[in-house]
Formats: C-alpha cells, sequence, structure tokens
C-alpha cells in the first residue's frame, strides 16, 4: 500500500475527526555522485559493497585530502560516517603508524560506531584493533589500548579525566593524524563551550607530542556550521552541507488531536502509530518524556499484533540493542522512543516516523523526520502538536514551521566561570605559558588563580599547585549526577537520575519498563534505591510539581529610575506535592506526597516591576502574570544573542508578590553554583530589555507565537501569556531603563 | 570584589570542599574513631609549631642547604642516623636451584630433573635439551648487575615473590635507595619532599629534597634524581604503584620522558603476603606499631601533609614543615627495619 493511500485511508477511522491539519508533500530528490582519487584497496571496497560514492561524500574526501578541516552537515542516513572513515582509513593504509581519534557525545553512539569500524576493517583485511575507551572500558584493558589501537572512540567526559595522562598516551598522541568529531551541533551552549575548551586543552598536548591532526566534524543541520566548528575547535573549516544522497518523496502531516477531543494526544498518537504499523510501514515514534513512549508503546501495542517497543534512556545496553538491531532487520515493526533514538545510532530508514509533540527546535525535529525514508521509497511524517499555544502555533501556521531557519549553536570562549576551571585542569596537564597556546591569551585569570595559590607561576609556564584534582572543578554538562537504581526482587532493571525519580519512582508511582507495568514499593533516596513490584494495574500515576525561588544573597543592585536590578545567589526549589492516578485520561484519584524539596543553588539575576505598572495593567483589563510570564520568556529567547549560551542553559521565575512589592522577573543560571550568564544578563539588562520590547511589539502575531513569547521549555505549557501587557509593561520600564522610544 | 576573583575563589572553596571528600574516602581502611581526635591534635601541634616558629626562617633553623640547578633553587638536607640495614646473606646457588627459571621447565619437570639429579641450573648447563636456557639464566645472575638477574626473574616471578628478596642479597647496602614521597594530592598534584634514604656500613644516610614552593618542583625532583641514578636498587613501601611512577608523571609534565630501570622492592607487596595476619592493615604507621615496635612521638595523619605544607607555603613560617619532615624521614628509616622482618619471613618461611 502506497503512503497516499495510507493517508487517504485514515478518513475510514472511527477515531478520525479531521485532525490532519496539513500536508506537505517534499519532493523527491535524485542522488548526484561525485568523484574522488581515493585508495585502491578502498575502491574495490566500494565496488564490492556496490557503494557510488554521493557528490557530498565525494566532496568531503577531496577537501580532507587537500589538507583542510571539514565540517559535514548533510542529514542522517547521509552517508557522513562513510565520508569521515574513507580518508581515516586511507591514512591507516598508507602508514602504519598513524592513529586516530573518534569522540561521540554518548556511550552508546561509541559503541555503535565501533561496530561500524569492525566491519570496514574485516572488508578491507585490516588490522587496526579499534577500540572504545570510556569509562566502561576495565583498567586492565587500557595500557594495550592506548598502545595498540590506532582507532579510539571516546567521548568527551572521559577525555576531559584523561588528558593529565597523556604521557601514557604519548605513543598515540604522536601519531595522530585525525580527529573526528561527530554530532556536534550537540556540543552547544555552557556544553559546547565546555567542549571546545576541553578541546583545546587536547591541541595544546597534541602539540607537545609534536603532532598536529585534521579535525572533520559531522552535524545536524545547525545555522552556523562553520561559525559553529571553527569556535568549538580553533581551526578554519570547510563546509560540506548539499545533501546529494536519494530521497523519495516526504508526506509531512500535520495533525491536531485538539479536533477529536474524545481522544487524548497520547491516545491519538498511539492509535496512529498502530494504524501505521498495521499497514506494513515500518514506524518510529518520537516523544518527549520517557513515560510518553512507555504510554505510547503499551496502547499502541493494543490495537496491533505486532507488539510497540519502547525505547528510551536509562534502558539496560542489551535491550537497546536488541531493538537497534530489530529496527534494522525488520523484526520490529513499530517503536516508541524519546530522543536516544535521534542522534546517530544506525538503525536504517523507516517508512514513517512520528514525531509526538513539537520537540522544542527545528533542528530536532528535522532531525527525527530524517529517519523516515528508505532511499527512493515515499515516506511519512507526522507531527502531533500538542495543546500548547507553541505546537498549536505551528499547526495552525506551517510556513513558519518549514521556512523556519534552524538554530544557532553558540559557543564561548570569554566566560571565566568556564574558562578558568579548564585552566586549572590545563596546568595539570602541562605547564601554561601565557602565550596563546589555548586559543588565547588568559594571563588575566591565571593572575587571578596564582594569587590564590590554586596556580603557581614559574619560568616555564604556570604549574597547578592546588591540594585537590583540578578535574573535579569542571562539570561539562548540568546533568544531574545523582543515579537512582530501578530493582526488581533486587535485580537491576534500570536506572534514572534523581529528578526523574521524583517524577516517576515516587512510593506507590506506576513504572512501566518494555511494555511492563511496575509498582514502586519504596524509595529509599539515602541508599539511592527505588525498589518496585511487578503488577499489572489499569491506571498509570502522573506527579506535580512546584517551584519556588529564594533569594539567599544579593551581591550587587543598581537602580534604574525608579526600578531596581539585582545580581546574587538564589535557591530554586521544586517540592513534589501529589500525584493522580489516571486511567487513560481520567483521574481516578489525588495523593498527597511527601518527598524532600529538589533544591539548586545558582546565580540569578532580576528586576522588580513596580506596582504602579502592574496596576495599570490590570486596570487595562490585562493579565499581571501573563505579562510578567511573557516578559520572562521573551527575555530568555534573546539571552543566548547577548551572554552566547543556549536557551536550555538558563532559567525563569516571574512572580506576581515581590517582597518589596510589585512584581519580578528572575533569569538564572541552570547550573549549580551559577555558570556566568545571569551575571552577563545583570550587566547588560536595559539592552536586553529593550531588544525584548522590540522583538515582541514588532512580531505580527496576535497573541502571541514562538517567535516572541512562545517558550519551547515552558513548565506551564505557556500559560498564562499575555502579549499586550507584555509590550505595556516593557514600554513602562524602558521610561525607567532609558530605551523607550 | 572584582568578577574574576569572585569567581577564582569560589573555584578554590569547591576545589577545598572536593579535596576533603577525596581525602575522606581515600584514606586507606575505615575511619576509626580515633580519626577525628587525631585531626584535632594534629591541629594542635600545627599551632603551637607556628608558635614557636614565628618570625623563623628555614634555612637558619634546620641544615638545609640551597641548591641551584638548570631548573631552579631546590633545598637539600643530609642526615646521618645510626642503624644497621642488613641485607640477606644470599649464595648464588641459592637462586640457581629454582631450575623454573629456566625458559620451559615448570614444576612437574622440575621435579623431574631434580629427581635425575639435576640440583641446580648449574647442573643443567650441559643438558642436551635445557642447556641453552640454563647458560641464559646462569649468565644473568653470574653477571657484573645482578639487574639482568632481576629482570630474568621478572619474566617468571611477580613481585612479592621471596626471589626478590634473595636476589637483594647480591647487593652492596650501599647500593640501595630507600624512597618515599610526598605530594599535594594522590592523582598529579606537585611532589614537594623527596626522601631518598641510602645505607652505608655504620648507618642510614637520609636525604631530603625539599620544594619550598611548588614552583621549584622540577628543580627537586631533577635533583634527587641525580642522586638516585647513581644507585642501583630502590626500596619503597607501595613504591611500584605510587612514589614512582607518581615521579614519572611530574617529569612527564614538566616535558622529560623518563622510566626508571631500577630493580625495586616494594615492602608493602611483600607486607601483604608475609605479615597480613600480624597486623590490623598494612598501612605502614600500623605496621610500625603491630610489628616493628615502632612509636611515633609526634606525627600527622598523611591526610593532613599537603595542609601543613600549604600552611607553610602560605606565610613562610618553618613550623609546619618540621612534622612533615620527620614524618617523611620516619617512614624511610621504618623501612630499613621492616626490610629486615621481611627477610627473615620470606627466606626462612619460604625456603
Amino acid at each position: 500500500m502506497g503512503i497516499r493511500e495510507v493517508i487517504a485511508g485514515l478518513e475510514e477511522e472511527s477515531w478520525y475527526e479531521g485532525q490532519i491539519e496539513h500536508v506537505e508533500l517534499l519532493p523527491e530528490r535524485r542522488a548526484e555522485y561525485g568523484d574522488a582519487n581515493i585508495d585502491a584497496r578502498i575502491e574495490s571496497y566500494l565496488e564490492r559493497e556496490g557503494i557510488d560514492l554521493f557528490a557530498h561524500q565525494a566532496e568531503a574526501i577531496n577537501l580532507v585530502h587537500k589538507g583542510e578541516n571539514v565540517i559535514i552537515t548533510t542529514p542522517t542516513a547521509s552517508g557522513k560516517t562513510l565520508a569521515f572513515n574513507i580518508p581515516v582509513f586511507e591514512e591507516m593504509l598508507h602508514n602504519s603508524d598513524s592513529r586516530a581519534l573518534y569522540i561521540y557525545p554518548t556511550k552508546a553512539l561509541s559503541q555503535d560506531q565501533l561496530e561500524t569500524m569492525k566491519k570496514m576493517e574485516k572488508e578491507l583485511d585490516l588490522d587496526l584493533d579499534s577500540r572504545v575507551y570510556d569509562g566502561d572500558t576495565p583498567r586492565g584493558a587500557r595500557p594495550g589500548i592506548r598502545k595498540e589501537s590506532r582507532i579510539i572512540i571516546s567521548n568527551p567526559y572521559g577525555l576531559h579525566h584523561y588528558l593529565e595522562w597523556h604521557h601514557k598516551w604519548s605513543d598515540f598522541f604522536s601519531n595522530l593524524e585525525y580527529v573526528v568529531l561527530d554530532e556536534v551541533h550537540s556540543y552547544r551552549g555552557v556544553f559546547g563551550s565546555n567542549i571546545a575548551m576541553v578541546i583545546r586543552r587536547m591541541k595544546r598536548i597534541f602539540k607537545h607530542y609534536d603532532s598536529d591532526p585534521r579535525f572533520i566534524l559531522s552535524s545536524a543541520t545547525i545555522a552556523n556550521p562553520l561559525e559553529h566548528s571553527r569556535k568549538l575547535v580553533g581551526e578554519e573549516f570547510s563546509l560540506v552541507a548539499k545533501d546529494s544522497s536519494f530521497q523519495g518523496r516526504k508526506h509531512f502531516l500535520f495533525w491536531n488531536p485538539l479536533e477529536y477531543p474524545d481522544n487524548s494526544p497520547h491516545n491519538q498518537t498511539s492509535k496512529l502509530v498502530a494504524y501505521l504499523v498495521n499497514r506494513e510501514l515500518q514506524t518510529l515514534c518520537f516523544t518527549l518524556s520517557r513515560r510518553g513512549s512507555e504510554l505510547i508503546a503499551d496502547w499502541g501495542s493494543g490495537y496491533t499484533d505486532d507488539p510497540i517497543h519502547a525505547y528510551r534512556a536509562g534502558y539496560r545496553p542489551e535491550e537497546r540493542r536488541e531493538i537497534e538491531k530489530g529496527l534494522r532487520n525488520g523484526e520490529i515493526q513499530g517503536v516508541a522512543a524519546t530522543n536516544a533514538l535521534e542522534l546517530g545510532v544506525d538503525i536504517g530508514g523507516l517508512d514513517a516516523v512520528v514525531i509526538s509533540g513539537y520537540p522544542g527546535t527545528i533542528t530536532s525535529s528535522w532531525q527525527q523526520a530524517g529517519r523516515a525514508g528508505r532511499g527512493k521509497e515515499d515516506s511519512l511524517v507526522v507531527l502531533v502538536g500538542f495543546e500548547n499555544p507553541l505546537d498549536q502555533f505551528f499547526l495552525k501556521h506551517p510556513r513558519e514551521f518549514f521556512d523556519r531557519e534552524h538554530e544557532h549553536a553558540v559557543v564561548d570562549l570569554d566566560n571565566p566561570k568556564i574558562t578558568m576551571g579548564h585552566l586549572a585542569c590545563a596546568a595539570t596537564e602541562l605547564p601554561v605559558s601565557s602565550d596563546e597556546e589555548l586559543g588565547r591569551d588568559y594571563g588575566e585569570e591565571v593572575e587571578k588563580l596564582a594569587e590564590l595559590g590554586i596556580l603557581q607561576k614559574t619560568p616555564g609556564g604556570a604549574i597547578f599547585s592546588g591540594d585537590f584534582r583540578a578535574s573535579g572543578l569542571v562539570k561539562l554538562d548540568n546533568v544531574d549526577s545523582t543515579t537512582i537504581k530501578v530493582t526488581h526482587n533486587g535485580d537491576l532493571l534500570e536506572t534514572m537520575d534523581l529528578s526523574q525519580a521524583y517524577r516517576e519512582a515516587h512510593e506507590n508511582a506506576t513504572l512501566l519498563h518494555q511494555g511492563k507495568k511496575y509498582l514502586v514499593e519504596e524509595l529509599d533516596l539515602e541508599r539511592k534505591v527505588a525498589e518496585v513490584k511487578w503488577k499489572e494495574v489499569d491506571y498509570f500515576t502522573q506527579s506535580a510539581s512546584e517551584t519556588s525561588l529564594d533569594v539567599d544573597e544579593t551581591i550587587s543592585k543598581e537602580r534604574a529610575g525608579r526600578v531596581d536590578t539585582y545580581f546574587g545567589e538564589v535557591s530554586v526549589t521544586e517540592v513534589y506535592t501529589h500525584y493522580k492516578e489516571k486511567k487513560y485520561d481520567r483521574v481516578m484519584g489525588v495523593h498527597q506526597l511527601d518527598l524532600p524539596p529538589l533544591e539548586f543553588e545558582t546565580e540569578c539575576s532580576w528586576f522588580r516591576v513596580p506596582e504602579g505598572i502592574l496596576s495599570e495593567v490590570s486596570d487595562r483589563g490585562m493579565g499581571r502574570e501573563g505579562s510578567l510570564h511573557a516578559i520572562e520568556h521573551a527575555v530568555i529567547s534573546l539571552t543566548p544573542f547577548y551572554a552566547m549560551c543556549d536557551r536550555w542553559d538558563i532559567g525563569g521565575f516571574s512572580s506576581r508578590h515581590h517582597p518589596d512589592g510589585g512584581g519580578a522577573i528572575y533569569i538564572y543560571d541552570g547550573y549549580e553554583g551559577g555558570i556566568g550568564i545571569a551575571e552577563e544578563v545583570y550587566e547588560l539588562l536595559p539592552d536586553l530589555l529593550g531588544s525584548t520590547l522590540e522583538l515582541i511589539s514588532d512580531c505580527d502575531c496576535e497573541e502571541g507565537c514562538p517567535s516572541c513569547i512562545y517558550s519551547p521549555k515552558c513548565g506551564n505549557e505557556n500559560e498564562p501569556l499575555d502579549k499586550k501587557g507584555a509590550v505595556f509593561v516593557l514600554k513602562k520600564l524602558g521610561e525607567h531603563f532609558g530605551y523607550a522610544k | 570584589m572584582g568578577e574574576l576573583e569572585r569567581i577564582a575563589e569560589k573555584l578554590k572553596n569547591s576545589g577545598c570542599k572536593y579535596a576533603l571528600n577525596a581525602s575522606e574516602s581515600n584514606s586507606r581502611g575505615a575511619v576509626s574513631p580515633s580519626h577525628n581526635q587525631n585531626y584535632a591534635i594534629a591541629e594542635k601541634l600545627k599551632a603551637s609549631l607556628l608558635k614557636e616558629y614565628r618570625g623563623k626562617d628555614l634555612l637558619e633553623e634546620t641544615n638545609f642547604e640551597v641548591i641551584d640547578n638548570r631548573y631552579g633553587e631546590t633545598f637539600h638536607l643530609k642526615e646521618f642516623t645510626e642503624k644497621t640495614f642488613q641485607t640477606p646473606d644470599t649464595a648464588i646457588s641459592d637462586i640457581l636451584s629454582d631450575l623454573k627459571l629456566v625458559y620451559g621447565i615448570g614444576k612437574v619437570r622440575e621435579e623431574e630433573l631434580k629427581n635425575d639429579g639435576y640440583e641446580t641450573i648449574l647442573d643443567l648447563l650441559d643438558h642436551q635439551k635445557w642447556g641453552e636456557g640454563a647458560l641464559e639464566v646462569n649468565e644473568a645472575f653470574q653477571g657484573d648487575s645482578p639487574a639482568k638477574g632481576y629482570n630474568l626473574l621478572r619474566r617468571w616471578k611477580n613481585l612479592s615473590h621471596p626471589s626478590f628478596i634473595r636476589l637483594s642479597g647480591l647487593y652492596d647496602r650501599k647500593d640501595f635507595a630507600i624512597v618515599d614521597i610526598e605530594t599535594l594530592g594522590l592523582s598529579n598534584q606537585p611532589i614537594f619532599l623527596l626522601g631518598l634514604a641510602q645505607p652505608t656500613d655504620s648507618g642510614v644516610e637520609v636525604h631530603q629534597f625539599l620544594a619550598s614552593n611548588p614552583g621549584r618542583e622540577m628543580a627537586t625532583i631533577v635533583q634527587f634524581v641525580k642522586k638516585l641514578e647513581n644507585l642501583e636498587v630502590i626500596l619503597t613501601y607501595n613504591g611500584k604503584n605510587f612514589d614512582l611512577p607518581y615521579i614519572e608523571r611530574r617529569l612527564a609534565y614538566y616535558g622529560q620522558r623518563k622510566k626508571f630501570s631500577h630493580p625495586h622492592l616494594d615492602l608493602y607487596l611483600f607486607t601483604r603476603k608475609f605479615l597480613s595476619d600480624r597486623t590490623r592493615n598494612c598501612q605502614l604507621g600500623t605496621i610500625e606499631s603491630s610489628i616493628l615496635g615502632i612509636e611515633r612521638k609526634v606525627d600527622i595523619p598523611s591526610a593532613l601533609v599537603p595542609e601543613f605544607y600549604n600552611t607553610y607555603r602560605k606565610n613562610g613560617n618553618p613550623g609546619p614543615l618540621i612534622p612533615i619532615l620527620a614524618h617523611n624521614r620516619q617512614d624511610l628509616l621504618s623501612l630499613a627495619d621492616l626490610y629486615r622482618v621481611i627477610i627473615e619471613e620470606a627466606l626462612n618461611g619460604n625456603p
């Protein structure tokens, strides 16, 4: 059955009430092929495999041959891996000493890449002893890998720690010819800035061992690939962006579940996935949460004989492997996954992808959509919008989605909060001299660290002189490191981080794992274990939390007109108050939760909105809360352009009740202890608010849209929001800050 | 306070928090009830030393000499202690009675050969099959340096095998270097004190090389290495895993690649093997009291050594250094005694 027939067939279904808001037909694209002058052995390998190089692959190889650093940004499944493996393997064939380092953002991707390597080694009858070297590598195996393996696959978290052992890597580093960094779009914001510093430390060590490797990067589509690679690596790059692989027609549907209010969006998604699987379309559904993937897999399986499998973080590697394999060989027809399957795990192309809820970025949306399509065949993508204003906006304005620019990846090398920790690490690796070996002169920062005795200046450079481990000063991302083990009869079922456990593994919570239902008997926070019991209950639970913010210390305060602005330290507290027992979407009961609050201390900048302004807002029939909330969102959306960060690096909070009267808007760092963004915001607040006013008032939308006040990461589903009120308040504030027109 | 100062200060605080946690979890063995008490005593000790040495200068208070080398300045102290340093009476024939040293001979074959009258490797020299291998072994032990014998032993024996103790008897006592270092941490923080004890005919000469600030680390290590290079065999407590690789790593940090090739007796390994039933744990301090009969009058917990050094470094008052120097020196001297006990255990208990 063709995709068109499948779409037409939906009309016959009892649960179809015209939910398809829009159909976008993405035309077929013919493949273009190219020539590259590659080694005869690899040439014949390609012939045996029946591979013709696409134009973009040939282009990438030719650029690498010319000695250039290359960034490839073509979509998933366009043969990126082959494009960078060919020049690397050529080098390995030509020079038996050469080594290459591959860096992947996750352990799972490293393992996946290893399999590809092994296959290629075997086909080429080449023994490179490619190995993964990460936290799971047994201690005893490490010296051998460092010495013998010619290709090592690792991740940035590990390298951050391994670099200070560089003398043990001297053979490897001395002969390093290529560094491959995959999925570099994920290295953005604070995380990306940290990675950029790790790469600079790494490059300094390469230089110490007299090597000067080429860099090959690959990324999902982003708005600024060249700028991003330059900042990430500190080298000039050439870009390969035009996908020349063949692509069948893609039918992109927008699905609005609100057209059929009898069924919840999750329920409709489940039916949709089952419908597609029943029509023999291998289907992958992306969900926003781990629970979502389990629910859709569970409910969906009820409508089809072919079980829908869940796939998400927390599963054991064997479980994941099993599902990936099933997708590749066709034994599994339907999977509901979190974005854990969004990155380059090799699962082949699928017939259909269902995106259950806008994933927050255009880049992610197209990454997920890119999983649909097998060569020349037609494929189907369905975006199921949720009830929130952001999703609904896209459903109602398809052009805003299809013509929208991909996100910018931002990296900041000047944030001392980031760079100083890395300077201490670098000084543990090799003395830091004042020249620009780390990308720029960090003399001032070194001076400050020396004053405190963390570094000590010597004629040969500054050395680390602290009595602690420098690598412990730096945390590359803000992922919670507390892991809760979920056990069933004492056996490990899965793992989750602490906040996840609060949401999904509190006492009496229902926990879904591979379609099986478990009831949590106890969450022991001290032992970090949640003990569950297998029980096929017919309901599921959903917990709810409240967030509050307390100012611990005001570090700076300024007055603009009659408006006070502040910078200081705050505690953000999230309390899980209760949970609901739900049968499908019906609430069966509400129960209190007794969990200690989740608290995190960070830095924040905030300003007070005088009561006078808020009263005027009310007098004019606009919402106080909605106005403040809208300003908070818009300020956060603009912050990356002022403070070099990612939207996901910062959090916001607005309150109608400031202790000194009026309301207040808070912008805080999403990192324990703060990461310097809020401080930057404090300095730039008048400019930032001025631009925010422009952004909102110039936006053509009526009630708000993703370009102005809708946030893809709002904890309150983008409600309430008052666009007119926001403009009013910002204009009034402008009289104090001096930006009012 | 400026932005950079504030951030640096914060980093330092998180580093201190981190160091504290690390030192707690790294202290080998469980935390005893007396643990906190020891800390309190050490703190008191530090305070009284600071008072005693207020306004005084290290070079005036001690016999340290200043040495200048191409890497800068370092301090060196030499002290003599009367003490017997005893090496085993080893006859080469004892070593050569182990036929298993010949490639291809295992336990079973050794027994067969012994039954056939081949008592030592010397008897095997003319053996049709094993003669060549026996010759190699014989040459390794009869040569000018026992190091060749050591390397041969390393092929077949793990490092706690009594053969190594036996082999050490082939050295003159003046060839030994007992080594112990003091560092700012356990992974890759600077070394600030390197102790090396060299036995003489009448006692033991203790050399201590001190970096009065971490910036002088390289000059200090280089000076130590110069001394070590003239000696033949190294004796340590856990130096195989800690001290020697640590020194190599710090040299690599300063861009010098070096691997020490000295024969090395790590007494920690022998202690675990031969003495563990006579002691609560294998920390050197415990061994001293339970086996060697040494009671340290004043000592500071190893975990506090960096803090004492940092106090000295910060205000120049040599007081807190005094117990560190004594601590390091006692470690070296204790190893001389421990070596004697291990010789007895390893060679008498296990012929």
